[in-house]
């Protein structure tokens, strides 16, 4: 039987999920492009970003381009959790599997 | 996490999420320049001999824009594995996969037209191909850069207006040079919207778009 607690509760939520994943394709990702990809509110994208931020998953780098910009991208022991936890999806799945 | 389903579905999810963040650039700005140039010229080329006593055949419309086609897919793959291979990427990557996937059906259905009686000659021929090029352009939008969706949407538009335009306009066809009309529609179409294609991403390439 699989151990669910092995499952990383911060990436697991869906708008978290969705973040890791983008940031997991790029080296970074400005705010309102993942706005923009996800369709988040601003007040929602903040909290999850500031979630990730606080656990060590997610850095921030602010520029000023034009305009100020924040950007994301994951830290290496965000990709980390992140390869981890789709290890584990993939475990229960072949799990299930008969 | 009660069930695989659930699994499963967070795994679909990342992998959609995955494929629509792959930004696939399918046709780099040198070759739409060098496609662009080399339309304009045969269009051109084929305007200026037209009617001439010495060359009364003209350019053959289906061979010579296939000749067209072949140099500048040719020139675009050999651009295409060169910024691949600076980036330290591999050629075939699965942004390129998921572009061939998306486009191939209606660039195939462009050949197959070759194949097509069809009122109208060499013009429709030519109507076809902007439609069926601009459908595989869109396509491939949502892993493209804007400026491939732009360059969809006019193509396909243009298609469209021209096949829409119905009856009269096939009369006009049938009573003009059939060749010559649909030369200088491509030379119109093809050559200079892939000219100013080229002129709008050029600059792009150093900003990181790939």
């Amino acid at each position: 039987m699989f151990d669910f607690e092995k499952i990383d509760k911060i990436i697991h939520e869906k708008s978290r999920l969705g973040i890791m994943t983008l940031l997991a394709t790029r080296s970074s990702w400005s705010f309102q492009d993942l706005k923009a990809e996800l369709e988040l509110s601003d007040g929602n994208l903040v909290t999850h970003l500031r979630t990730l931020h606080d656990n060590g998953y997610v850095a921030v780098t602010k520029e000023m381009l034009d305009r100020p910009q924040t950007s994301y991208s994951l830290t290496a022991r965000g990709r980390t959790s992140f390869q981890d936890y789709l290890t584990i999806l993939e475990q229960i799945v072949k799990a299930a599997r008969p | 996490m009660q069930t695989s389903t659930e699994a499963e579905e967070h795994l679909r999810v990342i992998r959609s999420l995955m494929e629509k963040a792959t930004i696939y650039r399918a046709i780099s700005a040198p070759a739409a320049l060098l496609g662009g140039t080399i339309s304009v010229v045969v269009a051109g080329v084929a305007w200026f001999f037209s009617g001439r006593a010495d060359f009364p055949s003209g350019l053959p419309f289906a061979t010579t824009w296939l000749s067209v086609l072949a140099i500048t897919s040719a020139a675009n793959l050999w651009l295409l594995r060169r910024d691949a291979h600076r980036r330290g990427e591999v050629f075939v990557s699965p942004g390129m996969r998921l572009a061939l996937r998306a486009m191939m059906p209606a660039l195939l259905a462009g050949g197959l037209c070759l194949f097509l009686e069809a009122d109208g000659g060499a013009p429709m021929l030519a109507s076809l191909w902007l439609l069926l090029y601009g459908v595989s352009l869109l396509a491939a939008a949502h892993f493209a850069p804007a400026s491939i969706r732009w360059l969809g949407r006019i193509f396909f538009s243009v298609g469209a207006a021209l096949l829409l335009s119905g009856a009269e306009m096939f009369d006009w066809w049938r009573g003009a040079n059939q060749e010559l009309t649909a030369h200088v529609l491509m030379g119109a179409t093809f050559g200079l919207f892939h000219l100013i294609y080229a002129a709008c991403t050029w600059p792009r390439k150093t900003n990181g778009e790939t």
